[in-house]
């Protein structure tokens, strides 16, 4: 069974789509610490919505909280090259020493500064987008609500491959 | 990296800011200052949760705090109208983070060689008098291409063509202003934004004098010497007059206004309007274009009934709060070409997470790039 670990836009996003409640009933999700802090609202209809991820989401047990120690974060920022490594939030830096340190683990995103940070930490096989995930858990939307071309595969491919080649680059491989 | 490597840069973020163990204790949530004590020992690890919230208290990046690797930069003077007299280097660490994240955005994108300033160079004989300090506004206003109505593109002007950083903080208790000309992110400016509209135009200009100044007189010269400071203050108040308030195009406002030598008080008001600037910026320049006396322009500035119908004529004016357009287009774009995380983008316009995509549909803005398209060899 895979595990998955979702970063804070796609918990907004799929609580705004209204597949968030489903997925979580279907798998064990991941979630860190910084990312629980940071979901506070989605908006759905045209309305804001508060959220208090933490009671309903962690600490009723539906999902697992996961942290990342500062050493595992700085040894992601020590692979980014210099300047993306100030572009990326504590979240999602959060997000990715985790990814790293446990191999288990799949991560959901389409933040494209994550994207494209995967190649550099060699994980580029243990991402997904969020298009893939629901399809991989047989979730369709609800009517009325369509794909954020954010969230689709070829979206996630894109900036996986802008990523890579980044990294080649950066290699010096050429 | 080790739990004392860590702990040591925490205590210097936390000492650079001015907090005691206590206040910064308090700030970040701890029950009490031993948590933090024991954390700047290097006796209890630090969560990644806790990190993000001591770089924003200490106003530093993770990256500096988790790789201590900042290049060491020149120690930023900030020149202000009225300092700060509590919470200094609190206030100024909090407005240099803010550059400083605002020259990030430029260097992500290429773009922080890119020139910068008003190219005069100007010796203290050039501004002694106030016709040469006319003289001077005249010459950046034709340099700048300001045109008959400064005001309504001087801030544009600035960050587009200048590179002049622009920030709007609420100042309130600290004056309406600051600025510096920083060896690595260049010339900028916090502007107080509870201040009305036609006065952040006022401080632009005054701001702008001093950013052009800025190495003919040393800001610590300025700070050693209040009459000298004063001086600079009245010469910067008369450029920013003469700037937004060309005279030929004044005088030909005021002449198309004035019946048998008399103007009516709502007339004073709407040239003040039509040229974006205070009732008050226009009286005084009518006096230094000897209009009217200087005892005249000071009775009328504190006048009941034409403050009143400024007020009553300026009532529909659209008081959105002030913003750097040029910082958000710089986010926004790094956002999309993917240089930085969405996370990041919501820290640094200070907007919630899930407000980033209404955020960018309300400002006409899109997250994506779309297809490119091929141009033909000029």
């Amino acid at each position: 069974m895979k595990l998955w670990l979702l970063d804070a836009d796609v918990i907004i996003k799929l609580l705004e789509i209204d597949v968030f409640d489903r997925l979580v009933a279907m798998h064990d999700l991941y979630v860190t610490s910084t990312v629980v802090d940071e979901v506070k609202y989605y908006r759905r209809g045209g309305q804001k919505f508060q959220v208090d991820f933490r009671q309903q989401y962690v600490d009723s047990g539906l999902m697992t909280e996961t942290t990342a120690t500062a050493e595992e974060m700085q040894e992601v920022l020590r692979r980014l090259p210099v300047l993306r490594r100030q572009g990326v939030h504590a979240g999602e830096i959060e997000s990715l020493a985790v990814l790293v340190r446990q191999d288990d683990l799949i991560l959901c995103t389409f933040d494209a500064a994550a994207i494209r940070a995967l190649p550099f930490l060699d994980v580029t096989e243990r991402a997904v987008s969020a298009e893939r995930l629901m399809q991989t858990s047989g979730l369709t939307l609800s009517p009325g609500f369509k794909l954020d071309p954010r969230l689709s595969e070829s979206y996630f491919r894109s900036n996986i491959e802008h990523g890579l080649r980044e990294f080649v680059c950066t290699q010096n491989i050429f | 990296m080790t739990k004392t490597e860590l702990a040591d840069r925490l205590r210097k973020a936390r000492e650079a800011v001015g907090l005691s163990i206590g206040e910064a204790a308090t700030r970040l949530g701890f029950g009490n200052y031993q948590t933090l004590t024991n954390i700047e020992k290097g006796e209890r690890e630090v969560k990644a949760s806790e990190l993000t919230q001591f770089a924003k208290t200490y106003f530093c990046s993770l990256n500096s705090l988790l790789m201590g690797e900042d290049i060491p930069q020149p120690a930023v003077h900030f020149l202000w109208r009225r300092a700060p007299s509590e919470r200094k280097a609190e206030i100024e660490a909090s407005i240099k983070h803010r550059f400083e994240e605002y020259h990030l955005l430029e260097k992500l994108l290429g773009l922080a060689e890119e020139g910068s300033g008003v190219m005069i160079s100007i010796l203290p004989a050039d501004i002694r008098t106030a016709y040469q300090v006319d003289a001077l506004a005249t010459k950046v206003s034709n340099l700048l291409n300001l045109g008959s109505r400064p005001a309504l593109s001087l801030q544009k002007v600035m960050e587009q063509m200048l590179r002049t950083k622009i920030l709007f903080v609420k100042l309130s208790e600290f004056g309406s202003a600051a600025s510096t000309v920083h060896p690595e992110f260049g010339a900028a400016i916090v502007v107080n934004s509870e201040e009305a509209p036609w006065r952040i135009n006022f401080t632009l200009a005054h701001e702008l004098f001093h950013i052009i100044t800025w190495n003919t007189f040393s800001p610590s010269d300025l700070e050693q010497s209040e009459a000298l400071f004063k001086d600079i203050e009245k010469k910067a108040e008369r450029f920013a007059s003469t700037l937004l308030l060309p005279e030929s195009v004044v005088r030909e406002e005021l002449n198309a206004r004035i019946n048998e030598h008399r103007l009516s008080f709502s007339d004073i008001v709407d040239v003040a309007r039509d040229f974006g600037v205070s009732t008050q910026a226009l009286l005084y320049r009518m006096a230094n274009m000897h209009l009217i006396e200087w005892d005249k322009a000071n009775a009328l500035a504190r006048n009941d009934e034409l403050m009143m119908i400024d007020r009553r004529i300026r009532r529909d004016v659209d008081y959105e709060a002030p913003s750097s357009e040029r910082f958000m287009l710089l986010a926004v774009k790094c956002l999309r070409k993917g240089l930085i995380s969405r996370g990041k983008f919501s820290e640094l316009l200070d907007i919630d997470r899930a407000d980033i995509d209404e955020f960018l549909e309300y400002q006409g803005l899109s997250e994506v790039e779309g297809e490119s398209i091929e141009i033909m060899a000029s």
